[in-house]
Order: C-alpha cells, then structure tokens, then sequence
C-alpha cells in the first residue's frame, strides 16, 4: 500500500476520524476503526501515542464479558489519580477500508473505573506497528512491523 | 540445555513475583525490563511473560468501508449527543443509548445495507 524505499512499508488504510478543537476537548484526536470479536460492528477507537497502555472503555470490556476474567492487577496514575484495574490479553482488528487489515493479540488496561475512551497506545501495540497519516485527507496507514 | 542449568524453581518464583510486583505498581516499563534480563526464569508458559509481550500480528481478511458519511455525522451532531453511544449508517443515526450493550441489543433487530458503524461520543 505505501512503499519506502522499495519495499512494503504498510499494507493497509483506513479513512481515521480525527475531532477538532471546537469540540469539548482542546486537543485534535485520532479515531481508527478496530473490531472485537463478540461484538459484530466496527467501532472506533483513539489513536495516542503518548499512551503508555492501550486501555479498554469499561462498556466495551463489559460487552465482551472482560470483568468477569481474572487478569493481571495494575494501577495506572491519571490526572485524576490513580486507577486500579486490570492487564488483559485481547485479540482486536485494525480494520482496514483498502487493502489488508491486521488482526492483533495485545494486553489492555481494562479497569470500570477508568472514565476515558478506548486508547491504542505506543508500548505493546503501536510500537509494533508502522502507521502514517496522511491528515489532510484523513487517512491512517498501517502495516506490520519487522 | 543440560539440567544443572535450568533455574531453580524458587529462583524462578521470585523473579516472577518481582515482575508482578512491578505491574501491580503500575511499572510496567521496569517489568519488562526485568523480564527481558529474567530469561529463562521465567517460563515461556507464564502469564505474566504473555501480559508482557509484544502483540502478535497476521494479516485478516476483514474489510470495512469507507466511512466518510459517518465521520461528516459525527462532526455535525456529537454536541448534541455528548455521552451517547451511536450507531450510524452513512449519515443517518439508526440507534442510539447511554450504554453500548444497549446498543448493541437495539441493533441486533435491525436489517442494514451496510452495518453501522459504533462510536461513543465522549
């Protein structure tokens, strides 16, 4: 899908939400489509690379019947403070609209305290990854890495 | 391997209560330094080396598609739906709930050219 250098350098795309500053949050912010298994439609989830932990929204786990599993524990620090939860191994697709999506198995902070959306974060998600954006028309580039 | 070689099982306990330790506290970077210089002190079967690892990647077959219509929705009408869990399909909202298991019964009812799209719009 996107060549460097000659070779493949990611193998799918996506058209990614992102939202705008006029909207409650200060900040743009990067929707992707991902799909669970359990649950049957697409639905979006945020791109953050300053994310340390990829963290599962709390009505998500529930559809999945996560809450019920027995996990690793954890605590993660907020600017709301600190939340207990739980590291989960979740198999998800980075679904893609051309090309070839990629299905992964990856571990999620999973906690019902947690109050923020669904993140795919850097460290044992993305890092694994190659992504690109192409922002002025929306879309996400992805492949697997080496 | 020869026998005299494989680590002691207490020896191989402890380093997996220090790495669990380390995630309990929320230092998963430490962790994983931890178990990257444990080797073999922790078996290859461990849950915690699993919770640690990389993700693994294949390719899938699953394709969606392009949800342009859906986004330029999501940006006309998120304000007045702030909290909501929606479904939509092309720029029409065919359900919507405060909760996505909700949301996902409602749906399930339902007959679609194409199927929606989920979004929570916090």
């Amino acid at each position: 899908m996107l060549i460097l250098d000659g070779q493949r350098f990611t193998s799918g795309r996506s058209r990614f939400l992102d939202q705008h500053p006029r909207f409650r949050e200060p900040t743009a912010k990067v929707f992707v489509k991902v799909a669970f298994p359990g649950i049957k439609d697409t639905v979006m989830a945020q791109v953050d690379t300053g994310a340390a932990y990829s963290t599962l929204e709390p009505d998500v786990a529930e559809a999945l019947g996560l809450f019920d599993l027995a996990g690793q524990r954890t605590r993660i620090s907020t600017r709301l403070g600190t939340i207990a939860g739980q590291l989960i191994r979740i198999p998800l697709t980075l679904v893609a609209d051309e090309g070839t999506s990629l299905d992964l198995d990856a571990t999620f902070f999973v906690s019902p305290d947690w109050k923020g959306t669904t993140f795919l974060g850097y460290v044992g998600l993305l890092d694994r990854l190659r992504i690109a954006l192409d922002s002025p028309t929306n879309l996400f580039y992805f492949g697997e890495g080496d | 391997m020869s026998s005299s070689l494989k680590p002691h099982p207490r020896e191989s306990l402890n380093v997996e209560d220090r790495i669990r330790s380390l995630v309990e506290q929320g230092e998963i970077f430490e962790a994983r330094q931890l178990l990257d210089s444990a080797g073999e002190l922790v078996p290859a079967e461990s849950k915690i080396r699993e919770i640690l690892s990389p993700p693994r990647v294949k390719q899938s077959e699953r394709r969606d598609v392009d949800r342009s219509p859906e986004f330029r929705w999501i940006k006309m009408h998120a304000a007045s739906h702030q909290g909501k869990w929606v479904a939509l399909v092309e720029e029409r909202l065919v359900a919507s709930s405060d909760s996505l298991r909700e949301l996902l019964g409602q749906i399930d009812q339902m007959q679609f050219d194409r199927r929606p799209l989920i979004h929570h719009l916090v």
